[in-house]
C-alpha cells in the first residue's frame, strides 16, 4: 500500500461519519442545518482541535500530555488577568504574554522528560497539578476579563461572512499538516515514535525534538485557552479540565495511534466535530448534559476498540516474520 | 555442592529493604518537624487525624499499587471513589439495616467496571491510560445521571463509627480497617501464587505467559480490584463525611499514583510493593498536614504536591541506572 | 594460527589489532586482529559466541573494545557510536533490519538526512534519488510504497540502499541470507559482487557454509574469541571450515547419537498453520532427538509455538503416549507435560528484574501451594536442586537474573522448565548467544533427556548443530513438510537442498 492511499484510509472514514451525523442530526431536528448553529459550532470545536493537534504532536512521538489541561486553564486564566481596557498595548499584552506561559511550561515538561528520560505519563500528571496550583493562586475563582475587540474579533466574523473560528482552525490545521509533512522536525516525530533507536542512529536529535515538541503542545494550549477567554469574555481556573481526555479522544478518533509511529492532523476536524455533535444534538433533543460523558465514552471505546491492534488486519503476520530492532 | 544460599542474613535484608527504611525514618523526621514548627503535631488526636486521612489513601492505593505492578495504571480510581461515596448514601439513606447489602452492592458496582477496564486492557490490547481515563468519565456520567447533579442520602450510625468513630473509644476503627485490608495485601503480594504472579507479570508480561500463567485473566481481575478498593474507600469516606460530595474523589487519581510511586513502586511494572505505599500514604498526608501548619494556601499545596512526585520520582530513575 | 595477508599495505581499508573485549562472564574477544582490503569479499565464520557478531559490533562503534586498534585507511578510529562509525565509512546491514514499516521506502531510505529545497523537505527529490539508488542495485521497487507491506527480502534490499546513502566504504552483510530463498540470495550475491566492484571493503558473516566459500575472496573462522584461520577461499573446503569452526573432531563436541531407537511413538502431532493453509503431521519415536530444519520464516516457529498452545493453528491433535491432549494455551500445555524453550530468552523466557529464585519457580509455581500461599520450603529445596544440577553460576538465588551471562541464563531458562517434569520439550534456538562451554552442557543434556523418554524438538539455524545433536531432520518450506532425513541422510547439502524443495511429502500419503 502507498502512502497516499494510506492517509486516504484514514481520513475519510471520519469525514463519511461526520456527513452520516449531519444528515441523520438534520433529520430529528432541522434547526441543526441552520447556519447560525453551525457558526454556533465553530466556536466551541476551535479549543479542542488546538488541544487536539497539541495532543496528536505529542503522541506522535510515542509520549502523551497529561498536562495540557492545565496549560489552558493556566493560560486561559492569565489572558483574562491583564490590563483589558481597548488599547492596542493590551491587545499585544495579550498576544504574548500567554503564549509565552505555555510555551514555557511545554518546553519545562520537554526538558524533563528529555534529559531526565522520566516517563510521559508521570510527568505531566504532576506539572499539571503545580500548574494548577499556579492558576488557583493567580485566580482562584472564575472571573477576569478581556478587552472587547478581541472578544469581537475572536467570535466575529471576517468581511461579515467568512466565520473567524473556522479562519483559526483551518489556518492551524493547515500549518500543523505542513508541518508533519514538509519539515525534518515533522517528520523526526514520526520515527521517534516508530522506533527511538533506529531514529536516534538515522542521526535524529531525539533530545531536541521531544524538548520542542511538548513545547508546542504547551503552545497550542495556549492558543485555546487564549481563544476561550475572548469567547467566554472572562476565565475559569478549571476550564482546562475536560480537554486531558477530550484531546487524546480526538487524536485517537483522528488515527493517530497511542503508541506512536502513525497518525496525523487532517482528520482532526472530523474528530472534533464528531465529539460536538453528538453533543449538540443531544443538547437539541433536551436530553441532560450529564449524558455526555457518556456519549463521550462510548464513541471514544469504539474508536479505541476499531483501532487496537487485535481487530485490525495485521500485516506483518501475513508476510513473513518481521524482526524489528 | 555446599552451598548455604538463601540463609537469612540482616544485612542483605536491610540492602533490599533499604528504601522502606529510609521511608519510615522520613515519617520520624516529618512528624518531628511538624512538632517543631508547630507545638501541638505530635498530639494524639492530631495524629489520629493524619493516619485517618492516610488510611482513605491507603485503601484506594491498594489497587493502584497491584494495577501499577502489572506495568499499568488506573486513572479511574477518582470517579469510582465518587460513586462508592454517593451510591452508598443513597443505598443505605441512614439505615443500620442498609448498612451491609449497600457498601457490598456498590464494591460490586465498581470491580464490574474495574473488570471492563481490565478486559480492555488484557483482550482488546487498549492502552490502560486511556481506557481508565475513558471509564473514569463514564462512571462520573453514571453517578451525575442517577444522583440528578445532587447527591441524596446519608450514612448509617454504623458506617459512621467505622469512618469517625473508635473501638472502644480508643483506636479509630478506619485505621484498623486500613491495617486489616493491609495486612491481606501483603498477604496476597509476598506469600500468596496469586501475587507472584502479578510481579511476574509485572516483570516481563510475555515470559509470563509464556510460562504459562494467565495473563489476561489476571489482569482483568486486578483491574477489578483496584475498581474494587476505589469505591470501598469512598463507600467509608461517607461515613466520615455523613453526606455525599460530587467530585470528593477527583483528587485521588494523582494523589494514589504518587503515593505508589513514593513507596518505591516502579512505574513499568515488576518491582516494589505495597509497604511502601504504605509509607507513601502517610508520607504524603504528612506533606500536606505540614504545608497547612506552615499556613500554605491551597494552590501552593497543590504545587508542592506536583513537585516532590517529579523530585522522587527522578531520584527513583537516576537510582534505576 | 595461521594468518596470510599480502603485504600491500595500500590496499587495506581496515585494520583490527589486538582487540580484546569481555562482558561479565565471559571474554567474548580475546586478541584478534582482522584485516581487509579494498574491493574484497572478506567472509567471517563461527559458531555462536565465537565473537564476531561482538567484533562487528565494536567496528560499527556499538561497543568500545578494552584493548587494541581499530584503523580505517590507516587511520586511527575512536568511536563512540553508530553515527560516527557511519561518518567514518562503515555501514552495516543487520540481520533485524533498522526500518521503520510505517514509513514510505524513500523516507526510510533517507531517514535522518532528506533532500531539502531551503528549508523543507523536497519530497520529489527524495523519491527521485531513492529510485535512483534502487536502480543502481537492479531493484525495482516504487518509493512510495510502505514498508510493512514488503516482504523481508525486499526490505533487505531497502536496507542496503538506506545503507548505500551514507556511501559507506566497508559494508558489513550480517546473515543476510537467512531468510532468503535461492534465488533471492542470487540477487544477493550479484549486488554484492557489484558493490566489490566499486572497490567497496565488504564483510560477509554467515551460518551457510557453501555460500560463504561462494561468495567470499578470503575467510577468517573465529572460535572462542580468537581467529583461528585466515585464509583464501581456495584453501579452505567445507570440512576443512567446519573443524576450524568446532575445534576438533565434529563426532566428538556432540554426544553419540542413539542408534536403537523404538518403534515406540513417544508423541505426534498434525495441524494445519493458519499463516499457510498446509497440513504438517510428524511423530516421534521413544528415544530420538527431532530437528526441524529449513529456510528462516517457513513455519517452523509458528509450528512449534503451536505444540505450546501459542497457537496460530484452527484445528491440531496431539497425542503423548497414545493419549489425545487439548492445548488451548500455554497453562494446558504445561498442564499436560508439554515444555518450550523460547526463541528469545530475554523477550518471552527470562524475567531479568526478578531473582533467580523467581525465574526457576515461574512455570511451576502452582505445584508448590498451601492455601494459596507459596510453600517457600520446598520452593527453595527444588531450586537448589535443580541449580546444583545444572551448575548456573550464582552467588545466592536472591541474585537478580540480569546479572547473568548468555549462558547462565539460557541454564535459568532450562531449569524452569526441567521443573516441570516435562514429557515434551520443544526448544527454538537453543544455544543462541551462549558460550561454548554451555553449548556443550545442553547438548549432553538434551541427549540425556531423549535417553529419559522425554520428546525433544528442536529448532535450529544453525545447521552444525542441526546435523550434531539431531537423530531425525524434518525439513519445512513454506508451511510444509519437505524432507525426512534420518541417520546418514542428515547432512547440509541435503538439506539445503529440501529447504527450497516444493514438494510435500504429506501430499504423498493419504491421511
Amino acid at each position: 500500500m502507498k502512502e497516499k492511499q494510506q492517509n486516504f484510509r484514514l481520513y475519510i472514514p471520519i469525514y463519511l461519519v461526520v456527513a452520516t451525523i449531519y444528515i441523520i442530526a438534520g433529520f430529528i431536528e432541522p434547526t441543526f442545518l441552520s447556519w447560525n448553529n453551525n457558526v454556533n459550532l465553530f466556536t466551541r470545536i476551535t479549543p479542542l482541535i488546538l488541544a487536539g493537534m497539541a495532543q496528536t504532536f505529542v503522541i506522535l512521538t510515542g509520549g502523551i500530555d497529561l498536562s495540557i489541561g492545565a496549560i489552558i486553564g493556566l493560560t486561559n486564566v492569565v489572558a483574562a488577568s491583564l490590563p483589558y481596557i481597548n488599547t492596542p498595548l493590551n491587545i499585544i499584552l495579550w498576544l504574548f504574554i500567554p503564549p509565552l506561559f505555555g510555551l514555557g511550561a511545554g518546553l519545562i515538561n520537554g526538558v524533563i522528560i528529555a534529559k531526565k528520560g522520566l516517563p510521559p505519563l508521570i510527568v505531566t500528571l504532576a506539572t499539571s497539578a503545580i500548574l494548577l496550583g499556579i492558576t488557583l493562586f493567580i485566580m482562584p475563582i472564575p472571573g477576569g476579563t478581556v478587552s472587547l475587540s478581541i472578544a469581537l474579533l475572536l467570535t466575529g466574523k471576517l468581511f461579515n461572512i467568512i466565520p473567524v473560528p473556522l479562519l483559526i482552525f483551518s489556518f492551524v490545521i493547515f500549518i500543523g499538516h505542513f508541518v508533519l509533512r514538509k519539515t525534518e522536525f515533522g517528520r523526526s516525530l514520526y520515527a521517534l515514535g516508530g522506533n527511538e533507536t533506529i531514529a536516534y542512529e538515522s542521526g535524529i536529535s531525539c533530545t531536541k525534538v521531544k524538548i520542542l515538541v511538548y513545547g508546542i503542545s504547551g503552545l497550542l494550549g495556549s492558543f485555546a485557552g487564549m481563544f476561550i477567554s475572548g469567547w467566554m469574555f472572562s476565565a475559569d481556573p478549571l476550564i482546562g479540565e475536560a480537554y486531558v481526555l477530550n484531546s487524546i479522544a480526538v487524536a485517537v478518533i483522528s488515527g493517530t495511534r497511542l503508541s506512536g509511529g502513525k497518525g496525523g492532523v487532517v482528520g482532526i476536524i472530523g474528530g472534533a466535530y464528531i465529539f460536538y455533535l453528538l453533543n449538540n444534538i443531544l443538547n437539541l433533543l433536551g436530553i441532560i448534559s450529564f449524558y455526555q460523558y457518556i456519549a463521550k465514552g462510548l464513541v471514544l471505546i469504539i474508536a479505541l476498540v476499531i483501532s487496537s491492534p487485535i481487530t485490525s488486519f495485521n500485516w506483518r503476520n501475513y508476510l513473513s516474520r518481521d524482526i524489528q530492532r | 555442592m555446599n552451598r548455604e544460599i538463601g540463609q537469612f542474613k540482616m544485612k542483605d535484608f536491610m540492602a533490599q529493604n533499604k528504601l522502606i527504611f529510609l521511608l519510615f525514618s522520613l515519617i520520624i523526621v516529618m512528624f518531628i518537624f511538624g512538632e517543631i514548627f508547630s507545638k501541638g503535631f505530635l498530639e494524639r488526636d492530631h495524629v489520629y487525624a493524619i493516619f485517618r486521612t492516610a488510611s482513605f489513601l491507603g485503601i484506594v492505593s491498594i489497587g493502584q499499587t497491584i494495577v501499577i505492578l502489572t506495568g499499568g495504571i488506573d486513572l479511574s480510581v477518582g470517579p469510582l471513589i465518587t460513586m462508592g461515596n454517593v451510591f452508598t448514601c443513597m443505598l443505605i439513606n441512614g439505615e443500620n439495616s442498609n448498612t451491609l447489602w449497600g457498601v457490598l452492592v456498590v464494591i460490586l458496582l465498581g470491580m464490574a467496571f474495574g473488570y471492563f477496564s481490565g478486559f480492555s486492557v488484557s483482550y482488546l490490547k487498549i492502552s490502560p491510560l486511556v481506557i481508565t481515563l475513558v471509564m473514569g468519565s463514564i462512571v462520573t456520567g453514571i453517578t451525575l445521571i442517577i444522583s440528578h447533579g445532587a447527591p441524596k442520602g446519608l450514612a448509617s450510625p454504623f458506617l459512621r463509627f467505622i469512618g469517625v468513630g473508635r473501638l472502644f473509644d480508643i483506636f479509630p476503627m478506619i485505621i484498623i480497617i486500613w491495617l486489616l485490608l493491609s495486612f491481606f495485601t501483603i498477604l496476597l503480594l509476598n506469600f500468596s501464587v496469586f501475587g507472584r504472579k502479578i510481579y511476574y507479570i509485572g516483570a516481563n508480561e510475555k515470559a509470563a505467559l509464556f510460562s504459562g500463567i494467565k495473563t489476561n485473566q489476571l489482569k482483568s481481575l486486578i483491574y477489578s480490584i483496584s475498581g474494587g478498593t476505589a469505591v470501598l474507600t469512598g463507600a467509608l469516606m461517607a461515613g466520615y463525611t455523613h453526606t455525599a460530595f460530587l467530585g470528593i474523589g477527583n483528587e485521588y487519581i494523582l494523589w494514589s499514583i504518587a503515593t505508589v510511586v513514593i513507596g518505591g513502586t516502579s512505574l513499568a511494572g515488576g518491582k516494589g510493593g505495597y509497604i511502601g505505599t504504605i509509607a507513601g500514604a502517610i508520607i504524603f498526608v504528612l506533606l500536606e498536614s505540614l504545608l497547612t501548619v506552615m499556613n500554605i494556601s491551597e494552590a501552593g499545596r497543590r504545587i508542592a504536591n506536583g513537585a516532590i512526585i517529579l523530585l522522587l520520582v527522578s531520584i527513583y530513575y537516576s537510582q534505576e541506572k | 594460527m595461521a594468518v596470510a595477508t599480502s603485504t600491500e599495505k595500500k590496499n587495506i581499508s581496515l585494520k583490527m589489532e589486538g582487540i580484546v573485549k569481555s562482558f561479565p562472564g565471559t571474554l567474548a574477544v580475546d586478541n584478534v586482529d582482522f584485516i581487509c582490503k579494498k574491493g574484497e569479499i572478506h567472509g567471517l565464520v563461527g559458531e555462536n559466541g565465537a565473537g564476531k557478531s561482538t567484533l562487528m559490533k565494536i567496528l560499527g562503534g556499538i561497543h568500545r573494545q578494552e584493548r587494541g586498534k581499530v584503523s580505517i585507511n590507516d587511520k586511527e578510529q575512536h568511536f563512540r557510536n553508530y553515527s560516527e562509525a557511519r561518518e567514518a565509512g562503515v555501514g552495516i546491514v543487520y540481520q533485524e533490519l533498522s526500518l521503520l514499516p510505517d514509513l514510505s521506502v524513500a523516507e526510510n531510505i533517507f531517514m535522518g538526512i532528506w533532500a531539502k529545497k531551503g528549508k523543507f523537505i523536497d519530497w520529489d527529490e527524495i523519491k527521485t534519488k531513492s529510485k535512483e539508488i534502487l536502480n543502481e542495485i537492479n531493484i525495482n521497487l516504487d518509493p512510495e510504497e510502505l514498508v510493512e507491506t514488503l516482504p523481508v527480502a525486499l526490505r533487505q534490499m531497502v536496507e542496503i540502499a538506506k545503507v548505500l546513502t551514507q556511501n559507506p566504504e566497508i559494508i558489513i552483510f550480517d546473515e543476510p541470507t537467512a531468510a532468503l530463498s535461492k534465488d533471492e540470495v542470487t540477487r544477493l550475491f550479484r549486488i554484492i559482487k557489484k558493490l566489490k566492484e566499486t572497490n567497496k571493503t565488504i564483510i560477509f558473516i554467515s551460518h551457510r557454509l557453501t555460500e560463504v566459500l561462494d561468495i567470499s575472496d578470503i575467510i577468517t573462522v573465529m572460535k572462542d574469541g580468537k581467529v583461528v584461520v585466515t585464509q583464501r577461499k581456495e584453501y579452505f573446503t567445507e570440512d576443512k571450515l567446519i573443524s576450524a569452526m568446532v575445534g576438533r573432531e565434529f563426532s566428538k563436541i556432540f554426544p553419540r547419537k542413539t542408534n536403537q531407537i523404538a518403534q515406540e511413538k513417544l508423541f505426534s502431532f498434525d495441524t494445519v498453520l493458519d499463516k499457510f493453509q498446509k497440513r504438517v503431521a510428524f511423530s516421534l519415536f521413544k528415544g530420538e532427538v527431532l530437528g526441524i530444519g529449513g529456510l528462516q520464516g517457513q513455519g517452523q516457529i509458528e509450528l512449534l509455538q503451536s505444540i505450546f498452545g501459542l497457537g496460530e493453528s484452527a484445528s491440531q491433535k496431539i497425542m503423548i503416549s497414545g493419549e489425545e491432549i487439548r492445548v488451548k494455551n500455554p497453562s494446558q500445555a504445561i498442564q499436560s507435560g508439554i515444555s518450550l524453550i523460547p526463541e528469545d530468552r530475554n523477550s518471552e523466557g527470562v524475567f531479568l528484574i526478578l531473582s533467580i529464585l523467581q525465574n526457576v519457580t515461574a512455570a511451576t509455581i502452582d505445584r508448590r501451594k498451601k492455601v494459596g500461599l507459596i510453600d517457600k520450603q520446598k520452593e527453595k529445596e527444588e531450586v537448589n536442586e535443580i541449580t546444583s544440577k545444572l551448575t548456573i553460576k550464582m552467588t545466592s538465588y536472591h541474585q537478580i537474573a540480569q546479572s547473568l551471562s548468555g549462558g547462565n541464563l539460557q541454564k535459568l531458562v532450562l531449569a524452569k522448565w526441567l521443573l516441570s517434569n516435562p514429557k515434551v520439550i520443544v526448544m527454538l534456538e537453543p544455544t543462541k548467544g551462549v558460550d561454548v562451554g554451555t553449548k556443550q552442557q545442553i547438548y549432553t543434556l538434551i541427549r540425556e533427556l531423549a535417553k529419559e523418554e522425554v520428546a525433544v524438538i528442536v529448532y535450529t539455524s544453525e545447521m552444525i548443530e542441526l546435523i550434531g545433536i539431531c537423530d531425525r531432520v524434518l525439513v519445512m518450506n513454506q508451511g510444509f513438510l519437505t524432507a525426512n532425513f534420518q541417520g546418514k541422510d542428515i547432512t547440509e547439502e541435503k538439506i539445503m537442498k529440501a529447504s527450497v524443495s516444493n514438494v510435500d511429502i504429506l501430499a504423498k500419503e493419504k491421511r
